[in-house]
Order: structure tokens, then C-alpha cells, then sequence
């Protein structure tokens, strides 16, 4: 019997798309590569997701799990054909427990959605990517996906209690559960969270909540140095505050969202850095001035706090919209999230500025510089073959500069496709030779997701 | 309209397809933001009935990865033109156009269906066929042939669910009981032009005689030439070259009248006129197309006056997708409901999303534009309003049909109908 036959008869055949159209409208996501599945599939329940993998085993059938597909790292694309498996009809917020501060919930829930939910019972749940609007918990789970706030808050890894999934081999297990400790046994939960669907697919998470800060004051800072910025930064946590959110967006980055942001940009600026702190209001005054000193001793141009809601809003609106905004320069747009220790990130800025003078490319720089997560994103056209040649050989001394300064190839984004020809310079043979093992014993036939984060 | 948009459409005319083409679908980066607006992916939920697939659809067309073929068709036909994605898009990208240039090229392909081209063709373009169809269908509806039809089950369904959705047409058109001049009671400010549509021409012939009344009242000499269907039910379906005929006919019409302003009643009318005349033409207008709340909130002084407070009636206002993202005309309708004594305006929620009708789209996908208005007849009902206004016939229609399905006692008027 035909796969399509098959599934059909799994998941209703409403639910599975053959058409070529319809499967192309899964060959991508937020990156720029392009990989048409065979089959596209939305189940609708775990018992569906469960005969699917049997299925796919018994078949030998690659599946390449999906949400939203916004991912920068080709994380869901079916580089071999195979199944797309679309998660994101499991979208219910099963139990949202206050005494407990947990939720629990299923992997297609929107991110935003269920921090607005939780938000109004007074409860927080602070990662928040980008892609924020759109992007699925389990998605998320699935690349650990962090944001700004990954610098006082940390990332996805550090609210996921608990797991229920599917193994490679169609079994379903679970996971942690729902307290803080929690030591029988591996820590699978950990080891799932930010392995890109190749070990499992998460069919619920039990997250960790926390409570609501009760204040946040948006700053803006203005540099007319790049340097200078970089080094503010630092002096802030110097001064003994941890601020919320600590972004830094360069002269380029800010010219692409100049319209999103509103006067409030200045287009002659090297550098502004967007800084939050939140917590009890009095703590926030206080931690308020601090930073404002901080940035006013290396030569901030100007310092401003956003007055209201809204003009906070429109602020991280634009940030937010940097990412996407950069193929107003030039197509093709690749994604960086190389990652240093924080003290290193004036050296690293340095590096990138170095790298983009000697390629002549288009590399803007912004991201979470709290936390040293940079975003690197050079800005090409893939059809000008001269360009993507400079462009691979840029990406390769960004890495290298990373490593060098003590860093990681991905803080945030995944390996993916993108990065799995790098992975060896950062975890050497042996490292890399240890993960491959555990991929190989828990998914004997290479079912789920093959050709990520590994070379094949 | 901007100096800096016309350019932009002169670059579209001169370049001809590719590179253009290219630019506008360039603009996407896959961020996947419209995901969270578009009213079609929030039913349907599956990519290729969301913007981004859209845009993706037509790059795949552009390059040759994908072919026009029926099932390309259907997928592109899942648009309801509203706009929301474009506004929420960090890049603006232009799924509207986007999505009207892969309907042309299919129509270029492969033509329209034989239904399309023959209305398209030889009824939108000739007056006297028109008036004599509708006519005809006004008598046939009087004549309680309608519900003969109805209950006799006569119709093959296709037939069946387009004449469900069929308004009640008037009697007369609106044209014929009105003068091509009227002048105003005294000194004559501006010369306007009104464009019925065919909207008010046919079926809400009471709301073109208040437009046309108010006009007058507020000191403009109305001039109503012989006029023609404003050309978008055809452009939408990707017949550029019927379209483009129907813009020319009335922008000579206009322009022979030599009007200062032409008013439109029709969201859709007006932001056809706006935003794809001077495109679909290669020129700038001859004269300023405003929406009639945007003229008043202009011209008519006289209805910015609220009365004392009096036990009030509530009133809540849905955005036309053509009104408010199209021709930028929000606050105009709200200021204008808000000057009527005896009238409370109260907002409902989500009140720009589209109430799903789109034009042929609740022919195409009577379910599923069904779907999408029931979550505004929701919104609607949750604001205990009695009547609901808007500034669009089409959404009135489906607000009316749905509004009724529900037995709920809410009347749908154009805003201009409340002034007395």
C-alpha cells in the first residue's frame, strides 16, 4: 500500500497533503534552503503520532518533525524526502497548575499564546524568541530556543520539567515530571530539550512558571562608538544589576527597522542598546539608575526611558523585526547565532567588524549581547556564486572566531543543517563520535530527522 | 496618493513582470509572521492557505518549480485580498498584489471559466444588458419565483448556494431615479462625482439617494454620469484585461464631468479606484477619489455637531479590509457616528478583521467565508450593540446573512444612512 494510502488511513486523509503545490508549501522555513518532503502529515493525536513512526520504521521512511516552521537552521527540513510531520494540531494548554507553577501542554501551542494565558493569572513563562507570535513550545523545546530575556531568565532548557514523547522506535515514554528535583535516573528531559527532533518528538511538556515581575522599565541608550557599547555592557552587570534584556543593534540593523521603530531611532548612531529591568518597582528604580550610569561612563550619546506601554511595545517591535527586515538589503539571508562569554563580546564585535571589511560583505550586527549571543546575519544574494563563496568562507572565520574567544557555534538557533560541517572543530572527533552513538542507539534506523546536526 | 508610491508603480509598469515580480517576492525572509494574522490560515490552518505560502507559491510559478496547474489554482484561490498580513509584515510584503499577479498569470495560462468570462466580458461592460438582468431577477424575485425555487429544490446546488447568497435586488436601479445633476440648495462649494457601484445601483438603491441627498445638502453639486462596474470583481479573478477596460470607461466618464472629487459608498469600489486605477491605467487620476465619511469629516461641517445627552441607541462599526488598510479611512465613520444625536458608538472587538465575504470569495468558499464571519458576528453580538454600520455593501451582505442565520435583531447600515 501506498505511504500516502497509509497515513491517510492514520491521521484521516484530510489531514495528509501529496499534492506537489501543497507539499512545497513545506519544503522551507525561516532560513533559506529549500527541501520538498514526499508526503506532508498533521496528526491529530499521540496515537496517530505513535502508528506514524511505526509506520515510518517499518518502511524505512525518514519523518522530519515540524511546528511553525520559523526555525533558522533548516532544523525541520525533509532533506531526504520522507514524511513532514506537522505538529501543530496538538495545540491544547492541557492543565495550567498556579499552586504547583506549572503548566502542562501540548507541543503545538504558540509560545505567546500561553505566555499571554499564564500572564493573566499573574504567572510568567519568560523565554520568548523572535518569532514569538508564531513559533510552537515545541518547536522550541525541540532547538531550545532562547530571546532576549535569556540573560536574567535563561533559555527554554531551563523551564522544562517534564516530557512525554514518542521515541524513534514508535514508544511512548516520559520524562522528568513536575517537580524542581529530580534525579532518578538520566536526565532525559535535559538531553531531549535542544536535540532538533532527532531523538524523540515531544507529544507534551510540563514547563516551569514563575511569577510575574510586577515592573518593567525599557531603556534606550545611544552610542555614537560600537566599541563603547560593548563595553557599557559589561559595566552594567559590573554594577550589580542583571538586567531583563540586554540588546545591542548596529548602524545597519537599525537603518532596517528605522520605519517599525518610529522616531525614536537615531540614523546616525554606531549602536544603541536596548535594555529592560524588571522586578518589584522600587528594585527597578534603583536598578534604572544604575544602568543609565553605566552607559552615560562610556560615552552614551543620549539615554532615554520608554514612558509608556505602547512606546515599549513598539521598541521591541522593531527589534523583533531586524531578522526579517534584512532581505530589504539583499535576499538571501544567513542567520548566525555564534556565542561568546559575555566579557568577550568587545572582542568578538571587533572580530566581526574585521571579518566584514576583509570579505566586503553585508554583515549586520545585533542580538542578545547581555548574554554574548550575538546575531551575526550576513545579507547576500545566493545567485551571485562569487558572493556565497565569500559568504561560506566568512561564516567559517565567524565560527572560528567564536571558538577562539571561547564560545559555541549556536547559542540559540541549532545546528541544523547549517552548522553540522562545524560541529567537530568545536566538540573534537571523540565529543562528536560520543553524540553520534547516542543518536545511533536510541534510533537504530535513522528515522527521525537524518541529516541534522550530524554529517551524513 | 504618496509621491513615493508612484513611483514604486511606474517601476511595476516599465519593468514588466520578472525583476519586479522578484522584488515583490524577494521582500518575504519565511519569518512566518502572518501565521498569526491571516483570517484564511486561522480555519484552514495548513501553510498553503496562510501569506507566506502564497508568496512562496508564486516564486515557486515564477521560477518554473511549480506549474499552473488546477490544484495551483485552488491554493491561490484561498485569499481573501484583506491586507492584514501586509500590515503586520515586518517587510511589507504585498501578498494582495502577489496573489492578484499569479490569478492573472493563471488566467493567461489557462483562461477564466466560462461563467467569469462571459460576465466579465459582455455584462459588466454594457449598461442596458445589465439593467435588464438585474431587472429581470428583481421581477423573477417579487414574483416569489425565488421561493418557489427554494422550496421546490429546483436549483442544481452549485446554482443553489450562488442564489442564496444572491441579495434581494430593487426594484429600480438607483441611477434611473436619480438626475445626472444635483445641484445643492445654495451656493454650489465643489464640484463631486459619485460612483454608485453597483452595489448601491442594485440592491441598497436607499443608501445611494442618502449619499447622494447628503452631498447636495452639504453644499456639493453632484454630477452622476453614465458609469460602469468599478472592475475589481474581474481583477480579482485575474482578468487584467477586463478590468483595465472598465477603469478606462469610467475615469473617462469622470473626467468629461470634470469633477474636483469622485465620492465612492463602496470600500471596495473606492479602493479600487485608488490603488489599482492609476496601475492598472500607467496614470495618475485626473481628480481625488475620497470615501463619503472621508469627505464629510472634509467638507460637511455640519454633522461634526453632537447633541445633548439623550437616551441613546448603540451603534458599533466594522472596518471594511478596502476602508481601512486599503484607503487608510479609520476614524472618518467613528467621528461621523459618534456627531449623531441619539447614537452611542461602542467598539467591538477585532473590529478591522475581515468579516470574510470578499467579493466572489463566499461564492468560491461559501463555508469557509461563513467560518471567518462568524467570529465577527461574535465579536458584534458581544458588544449588545442594535446596529451594527459599515462602510462596505459586501460586508453588509454577509453581516446581514449571517446576522439573521442567528435570528439576532441587529440592522446593518452603511454609516450614511444613520444621518438624517
Amino acid at each position: 500500500m501506498a505511504l500516502f494510502t497509509q497515513l491517510g488511513k492514520i491521521a484521516g486523509e484530510h489531514n495528509v497533503f501529496s499534492s506537489q503545490e501543497e507539499r512545497f508549501c513545506y519544503a522551507y522555513d525561516g532560513s533559506y534552503h529549500l527541501h520538498l518532503p514526499d508526503v506532508v502529515v498533521k496528526p491529530q493525536s499521540v496515537e496517530q503520532i505513535v502508528k506514524i513512526i511505526k509506520l515510518a520504521n517499518d518502511s524505512g521512511t525518514p519523518v522530519f518533525p515540524r511546528g511553525a516552521g520559523t526555525g533558522l537552521s533548516g532544523g525541520s527540513l525533509p532533506v531526504r524526502g520522507g514524511i513532514a510531520l506537522v505538529l501543530t494540531d496538538l495545540d491544547r494548554i492541557l492543565e495550567i497548575d498556579a499552586a504547583n507553577q506549572v503548566a502542562v501542554v501540548e507541543p503545538g501551542v504558540i509560545t505567546g499564546q500561553l505566555q499571554a494565558v499564564v500572564e493573566e493569572q499573574g504567572m510568567f513563562y519568560p523565554p520568548d524568541p523572535g518569532s514569538l507570535e508564531v513559533c510552537t513550545i515545541g518547536g522550541n523545546i525541540a532547538e531550545c530556543a532562547g530571546g532576549p530575556r535569556g540573560v536574567k531568565y535563561g533559555v527554554t532548557r531551563d523551564y522544562v520539567l517534564g516530557l512525554e514523547l514518542v521515541t524513534p522506535t514508535g514508544d511512548l515514554i516520559h520524562t522528568g515530571g513536575k517537580t524542581i528535583k529530580n534525579v532518578t535516573g538520566y536526565d532525559l528531559t535535559r538531553l531531549m530539550v535542544g536535540s532538533e527532533g532527532t531523538l524523540g518528538i515531544v507529544t507534551k511538556a510540563i514547563l516551569r512558571l514563575i511569577p510575574l515581575p510586577r515592573e518593567v522599565k525599557t531603556v534606550l541608550a545611544v552610542f555614537d562608538d560600537l566599541l563603547q557599547a560593548s563595553e557599557a555592557i559589561l559595566d552594567v552587570f559590573h554594577s550589580g544589576v542583571t538586567p531583563a534584556t540586554m540588546e545591542i543593534m548596529d548602524a545597519e540593523a537599525i537603518k532596517c527597522v528605522i520605519e517599525q521603530a518610529g522616531a525614536r531611532l537615531p540614523l546616525d548612531a554606531e549602536a544603541i542598546l536596548l535594555i529592560e529591568v524588571d522586578g518589584w518597582p522600587s528594585a527597578v528604580e534603583e536598578e534604572l539608575a544604575a544602568v543609565a550610569e553605566s552607559c552615560l561612563r562610556h560615552r552614551a550619546r543620549s539615554v532615554e526611558t520608554a514612558g509608556t506601554a505602547e512606546e515599549r511595545n513598539r521598541l521591541w517591535q522593531a527589534r523583533r523585526a531586524i531578522s526579517p527586515s534584512l532581505v530589504k538589503l539583499k535576499p538571501t539571508k544567513i542567520s548566525e547565532d555564534a556565542t561568546v562569554p559575555r566579557a568577550q563580546v568587545p572582542a568578538m564585535i571587533k572580530r566581526l567588524q574585521h571579518i566584514r571589511e576583509k570579505y566586503g560583505l553585508n554583515l549586520v550586527i545585533f542580538g542578545h549581547a547581555g548574554d554574548g549571543n550575538l546575531h551575526p546575519n550576513i545579507i547576500a544574494d545566493e545567485r551571485d556564486a562569487g558572493e556565497m563563496a565569500r559568504v561560506e568562507a566568512a561564516v567559517g572565520e565567524i565560527f572560528q572566531a567564536a571558538l577562539e574567544l571561547g564560545g559555541t557555534l549556536s547559542g540559540e538557533h541549532g545546528i541544523g543543517l547549517m552548522k553540522a560541517p562545524y560541529m567537530q572543530a568545536e566538540l573534537g572527533a571523540p565529543g562528536l563520535a560520543y553524540m553520534r552513538r547516542i543518536k545511533q542507539s536510541m534510533d537504530p534506523n535513522n528515522i527521525l530527522n537524518p541529516g541534522k546536526i550530524f554529517l551524513a | 496618493m504618496c509621491p513615493e508610491n508612484c513611483n514604486q508603480l511606474d517601476n511595476i509598469k516599465t519593468a514588466q513582470a520578472p525583476v519586479a515580480d522578484a522584488d515583490l517576492v524577494d521582500l518575504c525572509s519565511r519569518c512566518g509572521k502572518c501565521r498569526s494574522v491571516c483570517p484564511v490560515f486561522a480555519e484552514l490552518r495548513a501553510e498553503p492557505y496562510v501569506a507566506r505560502g502564497k508568496v512562496q507559491l508564486y516564486k515557486a510559478l515564477l521560477n518554473g518549480t511549480l506549474e499552473a496547474t488546477e490544484k495551483y489554482r485552488e491554493l491561490i484561490s484561498f485569499c481573501l485580498l484583506c491586507g492584514q498580513c501586509t500590515e503586520n509584515c515586518p517587510n511589507g510584503v504585498e501578498t494582495e498584489q502577489i496573489v492578484l499577479r499569479a490569478r492573472s498569470k493563471l488566467v493567461d495560462s489557462s483562461g477564466l471559466p466560462f461563467i467569469k468570462r462571459n460576465v466579465f466580458q459582455h455584462l459588466l461592460k454594457d449598461n442596458g444588458r445589465l439593467n435588464w438582468f438585474a431587472g429581470w431577477l428583481s421581477i423573477s424575485q417579487r414574483l416569489g419565483l425565488r421561493s418557489l425555487a427554494r422550496k421546490t429544490g429546483i436549483l442544481p446546488s452549485p446554482l443553489k448556494n450562488i442564489e442564496q447568497l444572491l441579495p434581494d435586488l430593487a426594484a429600480k436601479p438607483l441611477r434611473s431615479q436619480l438626475p445626472g445633476v444635483l445641484n445643492p440648495p445654495g451656493r454650489v462649494k465643489i464640484k463631486v462625482g459619485y460612483f454608485t457601484g453597483c452595489l448601491s445601483q442594485y440592491v441598497f438603491t436607499a443608501t445611494g439617494k442618502n449619499v447622494a441627498r447628503i452631498l447636495s445638502q452639504s453644499g456639493a453639486q453632484v454630477v452622476i454620469p453614465e458609469q460602469y462596474c468599478c472592475g475589481m470583481p474581474a481583477l480579482s479573478a485575474g482578468d487584467e484585461a477586463n478590468s483595465a477596460a472598465l477603469a478606462r470607461m469610467n475615469v473617462a466618464a469622470f473626467q468629461s464631468a470634470a469633477v474636483e472629487v469622485l465620492i465612492t459608498d463602496c470600500a471596495t469600489c473606492g479602493s479600487t479606484w485608488q490603488n489599482r486605477y492609476p496601475e492598472l491605467l500607467g496614470k495618475e487620476l485626473p481628480f481625488k477619489v475620497m470615501d463619503i465619511s472621508q469627505f464629510l469629516a472634509q467638507w460637511g461641517g455640519l454633522y461634526t455637531q453632537r447633541s445633548s445627552g439623550q437616551a441613546s441607541a448603540l451603534v458599533t462599526y466594522h472596518d471594511p479590509c478596502h476602508l481601512a488598510r486599503h484607503m487608510r479611512v479609520r476614524e472618518e465613520p467613528r467621528v461621523l457616528l459618534s456627531s449623531i444625536p441619539g447614537l452611542e458608538m461602542v467598539e467591538m472587538q477585532e473590529a478591522d478583521r475581515c468579516c470574510g465575504a470578499s467579493g466572489s470569495f463566499q461564492l468560491e468558499h461559501q463555508e469557509l467565508s461563513t467560518r471567518i464571519g462568524e467570529r465577527k458576528i461574535e465579536h458584534i453580538l458581544a458588544t449588545g450593540a442594535r446596529i451594527v454600520a459599515t462602510g462596505c455593501p459586501s460586508c453588509r451582505l454577509q453581516l446581514a446573512r449571517l446576522l439573521q442565520v442567528r435570528d439576532a435583531d441587529i440592522a446593518v447600515v452603511h454609516p450614511i444612512d444613520l444621518l438624517k
